[in-house]
């Protein structure tokens, strides 16, 4: 059985090279994530300390992607700027799904009251444009790695929980559910065993994309200062020090905005091909 | 037990309420079911026939309480459950299974076929549920083998069979058959019936089958209500109904089963002109006047009463005695 499972995913991987490709990106991202200390050529220069002799150099043999206004190694800050960007992707779709899908679920399933209640206050979470809200959250509890995590967090969760509302509804009304009903199952245990695990699919993939999403939204609140605070390398962070410097010392800006956007790239491709893996109904075409 | 019928409906109503258009505040109803009374004998089978909007389904819904029905009442054996309070319903519920049309949406694609079947018997707190669970997939015909796999790795026929074994692991006494042929291939379609023939041989079960097949119904039936716009129009016995049929939609719906022998399509038939009309507007009177070949001005007026013709041969029309 399980090998199988193995052998179809495989199958899946090898026809969607791309979304290989973004899955290999992801993995050599944790990879450097992990063990930056050892991977980035200037790890003290990552954590912060200047280097003023070796002001905005261009990319060369000693720093691949140049130096910054303060003389610091580019391309281990870029190493070091994959933790933060990770941790707040994860974080950020974590508690997202924590918050979203519970009550996605709740509300798919009860309907009536619990439904309208849910279902207005997503409505006003939803009613800001995204990117304003967590600027609004994030302001409002002050500057800080955490607070943007909370921040985009708050304004994420609603998406999850209309996408699994969704589901839930259409899902209740399927004969399996009503056989599980008519046999004296209780709710919670449709809702986990039958309702859940047909319903969480898109919002997995959903999740997967929305990392990339998160990355982003995350580094344009670096961006504007409200996230992480210098000296910590991040890549939103160094965009913004960096554009100042676009015209003239091009590297200092543009490898930390390569890294977001190929890190992003690499997200969605995985969550497309996450979709395929994911349907039950595709199984047996594989095998 | 007593030797009266183990379901018994007398005058079951189900209306659903619903808005003509979004502003108007007058609520009318869709009257699904109107006025059905039949009763089933332990052990037999009572099929009910009729087109799509007939309200036959509903009917089986309605009598295991799916939907709460509007009016009339349900016994079971002898027991009216029409009214009993959720909580002490669910032990009478559990006596009553559902087979539905599409075997796959009736199974959940997550779970294994052994985790399906043995979710009633986990609810029921059974012991050695690998054992009994692999003795309800024999007696459908399934083996070991089937039992770690998932929904989608088997067959149609078999998911249907996977579907009965989950219904028996509560022991019912009533299974409402919705159409549990009609999404499968015919050589695979015979093999259900015969499925579902013998274990009712065996455990004496009791059925409503639920069907617009009527070669499928003639072979698993006792006894047929034939079903227009919510009403019964003619139940009987299966040689009744299509030996010696009397109401004029009972003779239509059986003379437009094919022929196989092509001299015989050369017969004068019977045809149905036009649609069902629409169960929101019910016609006046008789509900079948509007393509009744034989209506005349008082079918539009006077709802007819049933009428015996023979023993347990009820028929709902005007006519019948005049038809003779």
């Amino acid at each position: 059985m399980k090998k199988d499972e193995i052998i179809r995913v495989l199958k899946i991987l090898i026809r969607n090279k791309l979304s290989l490709l973004g899955i290999i990106i992801i993995l050599a991202l944790i990879i450097t994530a992990l063990f930056a200390p050892f991977i980035a050529p200037y790890p003290n220069q990552a954590k912060g300390e200047p280097n003023p002799e070796e002001k905005l150099q261009p990319p060369s043999s000693k720093h691949w992607f140049g130096t910054d206004y303060m003389g610091r190694d580019v391309l281990s800050r870029v190493i070091y700027g994959a933790r933060i960007s990770l941790l707040v992707a994860v974080a950020v779709v974590s508690l997202g799904l924590l918050i979203g899908v519970p009550l996605g679920l709740l509300a798919g399933f009860k309907g009536g009251v619990v439904d309208a209640v849910v279902m207005r206050v997503t409505d006003i979470f939803l009613s800001f444009p995204p990117l304003l809200l967590a600027l609004l959250i994030s302001v409002t509890l002050g500057r800080g790695l955490e607070n943007v995590i909370i921040a985009l967090a708050v304004s994420w969760w609603p998406w999850y929980t209309r996408l699994i509302r969704g589901m839930a509804i259409s899902i209740k009304e399927k004969p399996y559910v009503e056989v599980a009903k008519s046999m004296g199952i209780s709710s919670w245990k449709i809702i986990g065993r039958h309702i859940l695990p047909n319903a969480i699919s898109p919002v997995i993939v959903q999740g997967t994309m929305d990392m990339g999403s998160a990355i982003l939204e995350a580094s344009a609140l670096s961006f504007l200062g409200l996230g992480v605070q210098p000296p910590t390398a991040d890549w939103g962070l160094m965009v913004s020090q960096g554009k100042d410097y676009l015209l003239n010392y091009w590297w200092y800006p543009t490898f930390p905005g390569l890294a977001i956007f190929i890190t992003v790239l690499a997200f969605n491709l995985v969550g497309d091909v996450l979709r395929e893996i994911l349907d039950p109904r595709l199984r047996r075409r594989f095998l | 037990m007593t030797d009266g019928p183990l379901i018994r409906v007398e005058n079951l109503k189900k209306y659903f309420p619903f808005k003509e258009s979004l502003f108007s505040r007058k609520v009318k109803y869709l009257k699904a079911v109107d006025g059905v009374s039949f009763s089933i004998k332990k052990g037999e089978t009572l099929a009910l026939v009729g087109e799509t909007g007939s309200g036959k389904t509903t009917t089986g819904r309605t009598i295991m309480r799916l939907y709460e029905p509007t009016g009339g009442k349900i016994y079971f054996e002898g027991k009216k459950i029409t009214k009993l309070p959720k909580k002490k319903f669910q032990k009478i519920r559990m006596q009553m299974q559902m087979i539905y049309q599409d075997p796959y949406s009736s199974l959940n694609p997550r779970m294994s076929i052994l985790n399906i079947i043995a979710e009633p018997l986990r609810q029921l707190k059974v012991e050695n549920i690998e054992d009994r669970v692999l003795e309800l997939l024999e007696s459908v015909g399934l083996s070991k083998e089937h039992m770690y796999k998932y929904p989608d790795e088997i067959s149609g026929g078999q998911q249907q069979r996977v579907a009965i074994a989950r219904a028996l692991a509560v022991n019912p006494k009533f299974l409402v058959l919705d159409e549990p042929t009609s999404a499968l291939d015919v050589s695979v379609q015979a093999q259900i019936l015969n499925l579902l023939e013998n274990l009712q041989k065996d455990k004496n079960f009791t059925y409503l089958f639920i069907s617009h097949d009527l070669s499928v119904v003639r072979y698993i039936s006792h006894r047929v209500a034939i079903m227009y716009l919510g009403k019964v129009m003619e139940i009987g016995t299966v040689e009744q109904i299509f030996e010696n049929p009397q109401h004029p939609y009972t003779r239509i719906l059986l003379e437009s089963v094919p022929i196989p022998d092509p001299k015989d399509r050369r017969r004068k038939k019977l045809v149905l002109p036009g649609e069902i009309p629409s169960p929101l507007n019910p016609p006046s009177g008789c509900p079948f006047h509007t393509r009744c070949p034989f209506a005349k001005d008082i079918c539009s007026e006077k709802e007819p009463d049933y009428v015996e013709v023979e023993n347990g041969h009820l028929v709902k029309c005007h006519f019948v005695e005049v038809m003779k």
